[in-house]
C-alpha cells in the first residue's frame, strides 16, 4: 500500500464521572469508577507537600511520608508487611511539592482490607523503634546515590538556581546534611500538623460499586478525628537572574548533562493550557523543535524534552539533554537559539496542530488504568482544578492557536532570564561554551 | 482470565493475534521480530539495537522521523526496544486509527531498504553512542547489564556480548549490514503481531490482510545461534570480578544460569525470587535491610531469555559504612540459607500473592496485554500462556521450590560482579 489510510470514525470517550463526598470528620473523597479494571487504587492526598518543611529540616515532610508506613499503635511494622502483603496491596508513599500520597493498588475484592490499613498508618503512626533509624539509613543512602548521578546533579543545580533561599530550591527528599536535623525533629507533633481528615482527600477508582466504596471508606475512616491546626503553607516565587551558565566540574565525565531553565508560573494561571501547547512544540514531542535539532539533525545526543513540572505555586520550565562532551557549547547554544526561535515568531498552524491534535488524541489512553485515574484525581484536588476539567480538556486544547503560543512563549520564555546548568569535564567543556554558547560562564564553588 | 484471543497465521507466515477489548476506545499493536543482540556477528556488537533506530528513519511511503510524527498527530503513543533475542516495536492509538498503526509497520517491514541512506546510518550512530554514554557510561552502575552476561556466558555464547555494543562496533557498521540485518530477520515468518483494544475482529483480520499479507517471506527461516551451554568453558575463568566506578556505596550481583523461560521450571524461578527479594516480606529485607542493616537496598530477579540458560540474579546495595567483603558475606549467607532453611508455605504464598498483583498491573493497559501475547507467542506459539502465569505461580510448593534452589542455586553456581567506589569517587 502505497497511500497513507484513511481515519476510521471517531470513537466517543468520556473521562469516567467522579463522584465527591465528604465525610463528617472533614475528610473528602473522590471516586472513579474504571469498568474492567483487576485492579483498585486508593491514593491518601495529605495537605503536607514539601513546601512545609522547616528550611533548617528539608526532607521532613518525605521522611514522615514513608515514615507512617513503618508501624502503627496497633501494628508493628512486620505486621503491617504482613497484613499488606498477605492481601498482595503494595503500599506506596511520596511527598511532592505541595502534598503528600499515601497509596496502594491492590486487585479489587482487597480494597476494604486495604482501607483499614491505609487508615490505621495515616491516624496512627508509631515513629519509634529501629525502622527509624533504619528509615533515616535509607533517606541517606538514596541521598548519596542522587548526589552521585550526573542527571540527578544538574536537575538539583538548577533548582537552586530558580529557587535561591527558598524551600523549593533544596532537594524534594532534603539533603544528606540536614537529615540529623529531620530525626531530631518532633515526628508525632509534625505529622499531627498535617495529617488531619479535614486536610486530607481520599481517592479511590476501580471496578467497584459507589455505594459499597462509600460504606467501606466510612467503615475505615469515619471515626478518625483529629483537629486541624495548620493552613497552608506560602508558595514560592523563584528568583529572576540575568543568563549565564553554571558549570559543575566531573572530571572525566562521559558526557555533559545540560540544563536551561526560567521560572514557571503557577498551574492555575490562565495561560496554563497555551504553556503545554508551547512547551509540547519545544521539547515534549519526539518531533519537538529540540529533538529535532539536537538529536535528529546534530546527533549531538540521545534525546532532548523540555518540561514544565506544574505546582501550586511558581515551577521550573526546563530543557534538558545530554551530549557528548566536544559539543557541549555547540549543543546549549542549539537550545539557547530554539528558545530565541520560538520567541522570535509564532508557530506556524500546522506545529500548533501536531501538538493539540497528540494532547487531545492521547488523552484516552493516558488514563487506561486506575494508577493514571486516581493521579489525576489527585491533581484536580491538589491543584484545585475545576470540576469539568476532564470533561472539557480535549476542547479547550484544540482551541489553542499559533497567536495564543507565541504570546505565552514572548511573555513567559524569558530568554534574557534563562540560566543554564552544565554538569560534565569543566576543563574540557568550558572553553567550548565560552567559545561556542555566547553565555557568562560561572564555575560551581 | 485469559480474555478472547483470536489466531491466525497469514500465508507468509506472520503470526497474528487479536484480541478485542471495548473498554476504552484505543488500540494497542505490538510486533516482536525475534531478533536481538544475541543474533549478532562478531564484530557488530549494537547492531540489532542500531537497526531499531533505523527503523524509525522511514521505509518506501514514510519520511525520515514519519512515523513517530504520523502516530503522535494522532494522539498515539509509540516506541522500541531491543533485548538479546527480540526486538519489539508497539504503537497505541485512537481505535479509528488502527489502519495507519498497520500501514506504518507493513511499510518498514516489507520495503524499509529503500529509505536507508548513509547519513542516516551515521546520525542515528551518534545517537547511539550517546545512548550508551548516557545510560551506561556516565551513569553510577551504569556498566552492570553488560559485566554480568560477559561474567556469566562464556565469550563464544551469544549472550555473552554487550547489547548496546561497543564503539568500536558500532563505528565499524555499514548500510551493507543495515541490508544484511533486514534481509535476514525482519520478515513476517520471523514476526508476531498482536492488535488489543477497541476492534472489530474480522475487520481487522481484513486490514492485516491488505496490509502485512503481500509481504514476502525470508528465503528461508533464519538459523539461530547455537545456545547451547557448554559449561566448561567458564569455570576457569575467574567466577567474581570487581568493578570501580563513581559510586557512593558498593553494589554486590550474586547471578546464577537457571533452567530458560521456555521451561516449565521457570515459574519456580520466579517464585524463588520474589520470595528472596520482592518487597519487605522477602527474605533479603529482613536480613540485610531490616536487621542486619547492612543493605539499603536489594533485589532478586530473572532475565526471561529463552534459549539456553536464563540469569536468576540477586543483588545488594551496601549501606553507608558497610564494605564490600560484609554485604557480599550477607547476600551469599541468605542464598546458603534458602538451602538450609526451605521456603515455607507463608513465604511462597506472600511471594505469589504479590506476583499476582504485579502481573495483572502489567496487563492492566492494552499494549501491556499485547506485548504479553507476543511474548507467548513468540517463544511458545501459544498466546493464552500471557495469561497462565498465576496459575503456574500458585502450583509451586514447597517441594518444588527447594528442589529448584538445590539444583540451581548452589555456591559453586555463583557468579559475582561487584561495584566499589573508586579513587576520590563522589
Amino acid at each position: 500500500m502505497s497511500v497513507r489510510p484513511v481515519s476510521g470514525a471517531l470513537r466517543p470517550y468520556a473521562f469516567p464521572p467522579v463522584r465527591r463526598w465528604t465525610l463528617a470528620n472533614g475528610m473528602g473523597v473522590a471516586f472513579a469508577a474504571l469498568p474492567g479494571a483487576a485492579l483498585a487504587r486508593v491514593l491518601a492526598v495529605v495537605d503536607g507537600g514539601a513546601l512545609a518543611d522547616p528550611l533548617t529540616a528539608c526532607g521532613a515532610q518525605a521522611f514522615i511520608a514513608d515514615a507512617v508506613l513503618e508501624g502503627t499503635a496497633t501494628r508493628d511494622a512486620d505486621a503491617f508487611v504482613a497484613a499488606s502483603e498477605g492481601i498482595g496491596a503494595a503500599f506506596d508513599a511520596g511527598v511532592d511539592w505541595d502534598a503528600a500520597y499515601i497509596g496502594s493498588t491492590m486487585l479489587r475484592e482487597h480494597l476494604g482490607a486495604a482501607l483499614i490499613l491505609l487508615a490505621d498508618a495515616l491516624r496512627a503512626p508509631r515513629f519509634a523503634g529501629p525502622e527509624m533509624t533504619r528509615l533515616a539509613d535509607e533517606h541517606r543512602a538514596a541521598r548519596m546515590q542522587a548526589e552521585a548521578e550526573p542527571r540527578t546533579i544538574a536537575d538539583e543545580r538548577m533548582q537552586a538556581l530558580l529557587f535561591p533561599g527558598e524551600r523549593a530550591g533544596a532537594p524534594l527528599g532534603g539533603t544528606t546534611a540536614q537529615l540529623d536535623a529531620v530525626r531530631a525533629l518532633d515526628l508525632a507533633a509534625t505529622h499531627a500538623a498535617h495529617y488531619a481528615p479535614a486536610r486530607t482527600t481520599l481517592v479511590v477508582v476501580g471496578d467497584l460499586d459507589a455505594a459499597a466504596v462509600e460504606a467501606q471508606v466510612a467503615a475505615a475512616f469515619g471515626a478518625w478525628e483529629a483537629p486541624t491546626t495548620t493552613g497552608r503553607v506560602p508558595l514560592p516565587q523563584g528568583t529572576s537572574t540575568a543568563r549565564r551558565i553554571v558549570v559543575v566540574d566531573r572530571a572525566r565525565a562521559a558526557q555533559t548533562e545540560l540544563r536551561a531553565g526560567v521560572i514557571g508560573v503557577p498551574r492555575r494561571h490562565p495561560d496554563y493550557l497555551a504553556l503545554v501547547v508551547a512547551n509540547a512544540i519545544l521539547g515534549g514531542l519526539f518531533g519537538s523543535r529540540l529533538n529535532l535539532n539536537l538529536r535528529e539533525r546534530n546527533a549531538f545526543t540521545y534525546g532532548a524534552r523540555s518540561a514544565i513540572d506544574w505546582r501550586r505555586g511558581a515551577t521550573g520550565w526546563t530543557l534538558s539533554t545530554a551530549v557528548q562532551t566536544d559539543v557541549t557549547g555547540a549543543a546549549c547554544r542549539e537550545m539557547l537559539a530554539e528558545v530565541d526561535a520560538l520567541r522570535a515568531a509564532a508557530p506556524s498552524a500546522d506545529e500548533v496542530e501536531a501538538a493539540t491534535a497528540y494532547l487531545a488524541g492521547v488523552f484516552p489512553i493516558r488514563y487506561e488504568t486506575v494508577d493514571a485515574v486516581a493521579s489525576a484525581l489527585a491533581a484536580s484536588v491538589v491543584l484545585d482544578l475545576e470540576a469539568d476539567y476532564f470533561d472539557t480538556y480535549r476542547d479547550r486544547v484544540r482551541a489553542i492557536r499559533p497567536a495564543d503560543v507565541h504570546r505565552v512563549v514572548r511573555t513567559h520564555l524569558t530568554a534574557e532570564a534563562m540560566v543554564c546548568v552544565a554538569v560534565g569535564d569543566a576543563a574540557a567543556i568550558v572553553p567550548l561554551l565560552e567559545r561556542d554558547a555566547r553565555v557568562s560562564v560561572v564555575r560551581d564553588a | 482470565m485469559t480474555p478472547p484471543l483470536f489466531r491466525e497465521r497469514l500465508t507468509n507466515g506472520l503470526r497474528v493475534t487479536i484480541a478485542p477489548d471495548m473498554r476504552a476506545p484505543l488500540v494497542a499493536v505490538n510486533l516482536w521480530y525475534h531478533v536481538g543482540s544475541a543474533m549478532e556477528r562478531a564484530g557488530r556488537t549494537g547492531f540489532a539495537h542500531l537497526f531499531e533506530h533505523m527503523l524509525f528513519q522511514g521505509s518506501a511511503h514514510v519520511d525520515a522521523n514519519g512515523h513517530f510524527d504520523a502516530i503522535q498527530r494522532v494522539g498515539g503513543t509509540l516506541n522500541g526496544s531491543t533485548w538479546l533475542e527480540r526486538t519489539n516495536y508497539f504503537e497505541t492509538v485512537p481505535s479509528h486509527e488502527l489502519a495507519l498503526a498497520l500501514w506504518l509497520e507493513a511499510d518498514r517491514m516489507g520495503q524499509l531498504l529503500p529509505a536507508m541512506t548513509q547519513a542516516k546510518l551515521d546520525t542515528q550512530r551518534d545517537v547511539v553512542k550517546n545512548e550508551r554514554r548516557w545510560s551506561v557510561d556516565n551513569q553510577p552502575y551504569g556498566t552492570w547489564w553488560e559485566q554480568l552476561p560477559a561474567l556469566c556466558y562464556p565469550p563464544t555464547h551469544p549472550y555473552h556480548h554487550s547489547l548496546i555494543g561497543s564503539m568500536e562496533d558500532l563505528s565499524a557498521a555499514t548500510l551493507d549490514d543495515v541490508r544484511a540485518f533486514f534481509e535476514t530477520w525482519y520478515a513476517p515468518d520471523n514476526a508476531v503481531l498482536t492488535i488489543v483494544g477497541d476492534v472489530d475482529v474480522d475487520a481487522t483480520r481484513a486490514l492485516v490482510a491488505e496490509h502485512f499479507g503481500s509481504i514476502r517471506r525470508a528465503g528461508a527461516v533464519p538459523a539461530r545461534p547455537d545456545f547451547t551451554l557448554r559449561d566448561d568453558a567458564t569455570t576457569a575463568a575467574p567466577r567474581t570480578v570487581t568493578i570501580p566506578d563513581r559510586v557512593p556505596l558498593s553494589r554486590v550481583l550474586v547471578a546464577m544460569r537457571i533452567p530458560p523461560l521456555t521451561s516449565p521450571e521457570h515459574a519456580i524461578a520466579d517464585v524463588v525470587a520474589a520470595a528472596l527479594a520482592t518487597r519487605r516480606g522477602s527474605r533479603l529485607y529482613r536480613a540485610l535491610q531490616r536487621d542486619a542493616g547492612c543493605a539499603s537496598a536489594t533485589s532478586a530477579f530473572t532475565w526471561d531469555l529463552s534459549a539456553g540458560a536464563d540469569l536468576f540474579v540477586a543483588d545488594a546495595t551496601a549501606q553507608s559504612g558497610t564494605d564490600v567483603d560484609a554485604l557480599s558475606r550477607a547476600l551469599h549467607a541468605e542464598l546458603d540459607r534458602m538451602h538450609a532453611t526451605p521456603l515455607t508455605r507463608d513465604e511462597l504464598a506472600r511471594a505469589t500473592t504479590v506476583l499476582a498483583t504485579e502481573r495483572a498491573s502489567a496487563l492492566a493497559t492494552a499494549q501491556g496485554r499485547a506485548d504479553a501475547i507476543s511474548q507467548a507467542v513468540t517463544y511458545f506459539d501459544d498466546p493464552a500462556w500471557a495469561f497462565t502465569r498465576e496459575a503456574a505461580w500458585r502450583a509451586v510448593d514447597v517441594a518444588a521450590a527447594q528442589a529448584f534452589v538445590a539444583r540451581w542455586l548452589t555456591p559453586s553456581a555463583r557468579f559475582e560482579l561487584r561495584y566499589v567506589p573508586s579513587e576520590g569517587a563522589a
